[in-house]
């Protein structure tokens, strides 16, 4: 026999506020979501290239530190700018027979495209061949991609400590959140969210749910969260510890100075990644009993736009290639070479969003759409689920 | 520990699912009921009563339910008492909407309604919170356990999370559910499930009890424990109780006043004695010719009773509600009459009508003779 058994009594204690009820779901669901084995090594698994990531930083502050790279890149600098010098004074030069040769075909090192460059970009290419030499900055810089490298190249050229920190830490903390934490992310919330509503609706809990005092958006709320805070375990949560690492091995407090904002805006990036693509996970839970079909239609949203996207993107760039390509209006807005159909790929509709969020994307009609873009794909959800309960309730 | 702050107990030794128990203080307000006074204990301990038995816990003023085109519910009023309600109706008869406008789940399209003092339409959350419901539908939590599922309901009534689970130890324990409880619902039987729903619908001592054919998949031992239960919790802590029900013989034995529902509408409301008729007598005699109607009936009809002979030739006799409770006058008395025609009494009694037929009666729209 049970200790407590003391038949019935009335309960008088306080009860807490109707605003905080929520949080009942969301805990409980952690308990059931923990339970499984899989969601434990996929946990496990999604902090592995946190590692990655900050051996690529703490090698970056150690090259930084030295200024090994940055001396390397202000006498090469030097370097261009005396040639350039050089170039401009001298018309040319006489060989051992007498005739004059004009300096711009003087010697194999001209080379035909290396020509036409400004001294800028001269500079640029001189920083890109001798960081391409070094195979751990090359490393770093292909982690960083194409438009990661770009930025931080010319921060690197322009020789401004603050900038080129600033710059490299908000792109590794950026491809940190979006490339490896991304995709762990939609492997996780395509495992755990589908069931979330779909089994309420098959085993009628919401009747269980809402005959207490618990209102539909507290309950949208506390499944929102499970998945919300369960994303954030496995991105936000490593870029910060990635962040707090990388400010505690630091010589000094400049790297704080610089960069005192990223964790507000690793925050920020984080709820943009998760916020859209959890209730856009809810929304397929909540239109079927299945949850297999749930979780088939959450895949097929990310990989059939991903790779639509992609593939219309490559048709694009290659079609607008060739030395008379014409002025394209959309250049400015950012929708050129077909760049308004990034938004079929929600994969690279949150990178945009999230790029501008950490404040290394362009503010240009595309990077504002995708934020437009995930807006209605975040209240869309949320409708669908609340009709969806509404009838429920209804029976 | 158990916090005793959080708890107060009955003022009376009841007897509760097999064992008693005993303790010190509580009230029941108004406990007087149609035949049968109550009176139980002291006073103190009564905060969580709110409504005392025998007050009125719901009032509907001509509530209309509209579901797309079709009427569900329609000028619906009622006054129901803080004691144990049967609900009856047959099926799509409004029971269940009827349930979901109380506790706020739909909106009424018309009327005006108050459960224990709170507005239907403005304070759903509040009624909720007051109000324990168990829902006809086989439901449950997925991937829960028994006492995670009444623990979980504990904390959505507010009550913080390990008072929440030694709550649920306790009532689990009074609803009988043992090792049972440390097992997943998912794997439970209809009744078990019912057993937990119940348990989950007191956990937070709630002052208004809606339960839904929750006697549904009960064996016949459990089904009268927790009729018993159902009894116990209003005869004892005030807890008032709407019972929607198929069965009629569960009205029977818990039930003090009784609704019918039929196309949306109220059909009878009545206590359950007094549908009943236990102030209707039947007679029989030896040899009843002439004298019953020539010299009997006169006489008897001019104390104010009322007298109607029935198909088998016996006679049926309505005494006014001041006399029901005086049996023994009664009989006295049609005891003299029929002497006084040279009558012989073969059989008095009283003649009940039963609760099946009143139900068929009140749904086919007939009024009922005692309505």
């Amino acid at each position: 026999m049970p200790i407590h058994d003391v038949g019935y009594r009335r309960w008088q204690g306080a009860a807490s506020g109707f605003g905080s009820r929520w949080s009942t779901i969301t805990n409980k669901g952690f308990e059931i979501v923990f339970r499984s084995q899989w969601v434990r090594r996929m946990m496990f698994l999604a902090w592995l290239p946190a590692v990655y990531f900050g051996a690529g930083l703490f090698f970056f502050e150690r090259t930084f530190e030295n200024r090994q790279l940055l001396n390397a890149v202000a006498e090469l600098n030097n370097a261009v700018d005396a040639a350039e010098e050089t170039a401009r004074t001298a018309q040319g030069i006489y060989d051992d027979d007498g005739r004059f040769i004009p300096t711009q075909n003087r010697g194999p090192q001209v080379e035909e495209g290396y020509r036409g460059f400004s001294t800028a970009q001269k500079r640029r290419e001189a920083t890109l061949r001798m960081i391409g030499r070094t195979p751990m900055l090359g490393g770093i810089f292909a982690l960083l991609g194409t438009s990661g490298s770009e930025e931080v190249f010319d921060a690197i050229i322009s020789q401004d400590e603050m900038r080129i920190r600033r710059v490299i830490w908000s792109w590794f903390i950026l491809k940190f959140l979006t490339t490896p934490q991304g995709f762990a992310l939609l492997l996780l919330v395509g495992w755990v969210a589908p069931p979330m509503i779909a089994k309420d609706l098959r085993t009628k809990a919401f009747l269980l749910y809402f005959s207490r005092p618990l209102s539909k958006f507290s309950y949208i709320l506390g499944k929102l969260m499970i998945l919300v805070v369960l994303c954030s375990v496995i991105t936000t949560l490593p870029a910060l510890i990635l962040y707090g690492c990388g400010i505690g091995l630091s010589p000094d407090l400049t790297p704080l100075l610089v960069t005192w904002d990223l964790p507000l805006r690793i925050l920020f990036v984080g709820l943009i990644h998760s916020v859209p693509a959890c209730l856009l996970a809810l929304m397929l839970s909540s239109i079927t009993t299945e949850s297999r079909y749930a979780m088939f239609g959450w895949y097929a949203i990310w990989t059939l736009g991903f790779v639509t996207w992609r593939i219309l993107s490559t048709a694009f760039a290659s079609s607008s290639l060739g030395p008379e390509r014409e002025f394209d209006p959309l250049m400015p807005l950012g929708l050129e070479d077909g760049g308004g159909w990034v938004y079929v790929s929600l994969y690279d509709t949150i990178s945009l969003a999230q790029s501008l969020a950490m404040g290394v994307g362009e503010f240009n009609l595309q990077s504002q759409l995708a934020v437009l873009c995930l807006t209605v794909i975040s209240l869309f959800s949320f409708a669908v689920i609340w009709r969806q309960l509404s009838r429920a309730t209804l029976g | 520990m158990l916090d005793p702050q959080h708890y107060s107990r009955a003022g009376v030794t009841t007897e509760s699912n097999g064992r008693g128990s005993t303790a010190d203080g509580v009230n029941l307000v108004g406990g007087s009921r149609d035949g049968d006074a109550t009176s139980v204990g002291g006073s103190g301990g009564s905060a969580g009563l709110g409504v005392g038995a025998g007050s009125v816990a719901i009032e509907l003023q001509q509530l209309s339910k509209r579901l797309g085109k079709k009427t569900v519910l329609s000028d619906v009023t009622l006054q129901i008492s803080n004691r144990v309600t049967g609900l009856l109706g047959p099926n799509g008869a409004g029971k269940s909407t009827l349930i979901k406008v109380l506790l706020g789940l739909l909106r009424p399209t018309a009327g005006e309604g108050r459960l224990l003092g709170r507005d239907i339409r403005r304070d759903q959350l509040e009624i909720r919170q007051l109000v324990g419901y168990t829902p006809e539908d086989d439901c449950y939590i997925d991937g829960l356990t028994g006492v995670e599922m009444v623990q979980m309901s504990g904390q959505f009534y507010g009550i913080p999370g390990r008072e929440a689970l030694r709550r649920a130890h306790e009532v689990l324990d009074f609803c009988g559910i043992k090792q049972e409880r440390y097992r997943e619902i998912a794997g439970y039987s209809t009744g078990m499930r019912q057993q937990v729903k119940f348990a989950s619908a007191i956990v937070h001592n709630p002052q208004f009890l809606i339960l839904d054919e929750p006697t549904t998949g009960l064996d016949p031992e459990e089904r009268e424990r927790l009729l018993r239960r159902i009894k116990f919790l209003n005869r004892q802590f005030g807890i008032g109780v709407m019972l929607s029900t198929h069965i009629l013989p569960d009205v029977q034995l818990v039930c003090d006043d009784v609704i019918v529902l039929a196309e949306g509408q109220v059909r009878t409301h009545q206590s359950l004695q007094s549908l009943q008729g236990v102030n209707r007598w039947r007679v029989q005699w030896l040899e009843p010719g002439e004298a019953v109607a020539g010299v009997w009936a006169p006489q008897v009809t001019r104390w104010g009773w009322r007298v109607e002979e029935a198909v088998d030739g016996s006679w049926e006799l309505t005494v006014p509600e001041a006399e029901r409770a005086e049996a023994a006058a009664v009989a006295e008395r049609v005891w003299e009459a029929s002497t006084a025609a040279g009558l012989t009494v073969l059989h008095l009694g009283p003649a009940q009508e039963s609760l099946e037929a009143i139900f068929l009666k009140a749904i086919e729209g007939r009024a009922h003779a005692h309505s």
